[in-house]
């Protein structure tokens, strides 16, 4: 007999590589929209906020990978699904009467400005944040560890694309970087020289999903399924965008500065008052920022993961990107 | 070991001062910038400062093996004709040719250094420093360059305000006040529509200041800067390139009152101020960057003699 599975998340930016991992399960899926159906697998229409009334009781698993996953958005908005929306998780799990696992996807983000090699621990000490969506992603963690619950979190980095053609449902961050840089309009990226990109496929974590569902250790507490050692740095993942972008055309390549650089240049920006530079450099803000505290984060499950090499995958995404987005 | 260098220079800045509530709509955006010098006859300025390069330095036009006259804007390559009337003769009346005539400057070959921007002083530098090194006959070389905006222009450029200046410097093979140490340039083609990729050429400012500075640094060796000579842009913009540059900001001199960016005439401006403080010691490498609409970025190092 096929585990009970309940799912949220299925139809977000990860959807289709989520829904890949759990076909070996009878998967009830939370949808927003009650004309959403994926075969093989039952919905049930509601939002976060009503999970404990309308979710499956019988679950023997839990999959919670809804999230709001914009850096920029309101305070409130990201508080409201990523901490209200575990908190409503928490109270459903604690009503399973025979929940063996609660897996909840969350973000090597949560880390923010700590340096160095990260152990897949939990973050008990309150990092500095580079936006609210850390933020909310950190205390959802605190919550989900301080339940009691046997919950397993698993700690995904960058999403850039999936490995047939390089696309994503929606743009994020990175994609939105690239594009400045593809653009030769980002002057400045505030980073340490040894930091590194670590740049998953949205099919990399459909199988580690799949593959953490099945055959992980429950015991193992918190899963990192990233990229870890074998991230590239910066520096190589930004040669490689420029070589390719100076097969059209003559590439201009961003300096790499540091914190007292940076905060310069966004002195200036301000001074002089340029609206696109002033955009720019807000996304800057809540995303390139991170990378002035480089980490590398240890892997156990990711290494068996299939992975498609980081300059295969960017190659699709750019020549994604280039065609529909830039 | 060659000594060919900077013998003397000389800078003005226009005549009349223009407060910058009366040239710019958003003053707020640009407080450090006092206003801007302005000149009705960029090339009555730069006669003027061509003849008191020379009177100082007690040379006679004959001495002088030629000129160079550099300017960024293409309408100050060409003077008036005296008829008045345009014709597809007037398109060879050159404004060095005249100026040359002025000077009298008889023995002197006539050679205008455009298409650089606000670079064109730094590459007509490291020209006359080629030549002198080049051809034992040429001793001295005139540099004269300036440029003014015409009445109506705006004044913000690129984020910073610019003010009608003139320049003049003498390269010779001897009795240098600065030796020509080492100079390297960018240019970057791809931004030759200035008017369509303002933001792209604003962005690639900062990254290839970088790159031709640290190039520069590596044909000097384990030299390093001892005095960074800046211009009239922005002084934060400045801090920002000392910086990627990993030269300290006490090493670098500001001007006492912002003058606003002269289109070719920054440095030497800078250079008077540095020399009158006494900031300038023999043996001190000193650093020069200029950027140039086209788009050019251009470094030089100069030695204190």
């Amino acid at each position: 007999m096929k585990k009970r599975l309940f799912l949220t998340g299925a139809t977000g930016n990860l959807g289709p590589a989520i829904r890949s991992a759990v076909t070996n399960f009878d998967t009830t899926v939370l949808v927003r929209d009650p004309s959403c159906h994926f075969d093989g697998v039952t919905t049930v229409s509601g939002d976060l906020s009503q999970v404990s009334k309308i979710g499956p009781r019988d679950s023997d698993l839990i999959l919670h990978a809804a999230a709001d996953t914009r850096f920029a958005a309101p305070s409130s908005e990201l508080w409201r699904t990523n901490v209200e929306g575990v908190r409503e998780i928490i109270v459903f799990a604690q009503s399973c009467p025979h929940l063996e696992r609660l897996v909840y996807l969350s973000t090597t983000c949560v880390w923010g400005d700590a340096r160095g090699r990260v152990a897949e621990i939990a973050c008990t000490t309150r990092p500095g944040f580079h936006n609210e969506y850390e933020r909310t992603k950190w205390e959802a963690e605190r919550l989900l560890m301080e339940s009691q619950l046997p919950v397993q979190i698993v700690r995904i980095p960058i999403v850039i694309g999936n490995e047939t053609d390089g696309s994503i449902q929606r743009n994020g961050a990175i994609h939105l970087s690239l594009k400045w840089i593809a653009r030769g309009l980002l002057s400045v990226i505030p980073a340490h020289p040894d930091a590194r990109l670590d740049l998953v496929s949205v099919d990399f974590v459909g199988r580690g999903l799949a593959e953490i569902l099945w055959q992980s250790d429950p015991k193992r507490s918190v899963i990192h399924l990233s990229l870890g050692d074998h991230a590239p740095p910066l520096k190589e993942v930004l040669q490689f965008l420029m070589r390719w972008i100076g097969k059209k055309e003559e590439p201009n390549p961003p300096a790499i500065v540091d914190l007292d650089t940076y905060r310069l240049f966004k002195t200036l920006v301000s001074q002089t008052g340029d609206a696109l530079f002033t955009k720019i450099y807000q996304t800057a803000d809540v995303f390139l920022s991170s990378l002035l505290y480089p980490k590398v984060f240890n892997t156990s499950v990711a290494e068996s993961v299939r992975r498609l090499g980081w300059r295969e995958l960017c190659r699709k995404v750019f020549e994604y990107q280039l065609k529909h987005e830039y | 070991m060659y000594s060919i260098g900077i013998r003397a220079h000389e800078a003005r800045l226009g005549e009349r001062f223009v407060s910058l509530q009366d040239l710019v709509s958003e003053p707020a955006r640009f407080q450090e910038f006092p206003g801007a010098w302005v000149t009705e006859n960029i090339q009555s300025l730069l006669l003027q400062t061509a003849t008191d390069v020379l009177e100082e330095n007690q040379l006679s036009g004959n001495e002088i093996d030629c000129l160079f006259w550099v300017s960024a804007i293409p309408e100050n390559h060409l003077r008036q004709p005296q008829t008045g009337q345009r014709s597809f003769l007037s398109n060879f009346c050159y404004s060095g040719s005249w100026l040359q005539s002025e000077l009298g400057l008889r023995r002197a070959a006539v050679i205008g250094v455009a298409q650089q921007g606000c670079a064109g002083f730094f590459s007509a530098i490291r020209l006359a420093h080629n030549l002198i090194a080049a051809e034992p006959d040429v001793n001295h070389v005139l540099l004269v360059g300036g440029d003014a905006l015409t009445s109506g222009t705006s004044r913000e450029v690129l984020f910073n305000i610019v003010s009608d200046a003139a320049c003049a410097v003498i390269v010779s093979r001897e009795r240098c006040r600065y030796r020509f140490v080492a100079g390297h340039q960018i240019a970057k083609g791809s931004f030759w529509d200035v008017c369509s990729k303002p933001g792209e050429i604003a962005a690639s400012y900062f990254p290839s200041a970088k790159t031709v500075v640290q190039m520069l640094q590596e044909k000097l060796g384990d030299d390093g800067i001892d005095l960074v000579i800046s211009s009239g842009i922005r002084r934060s913009s400045w801090e920002i390139l000392l910086n990627l540059w990993a030269i300290p900001v006490d090493r670098c001199v500001f001007p006492r009152t912002s003058f606003g960016h002269t289109i070719q005439a920054d440095s030497f401006l800078i250079l008077k101020q540095a020399e009158a403080d006494g900031l300038i010691q023999p043996g001190m490498r000193i650093l020069l960057f200029t950027f140039g609409f086209g788009s050019t970025w251009s470094a030089l190092v100069l030695e204190a003699i």
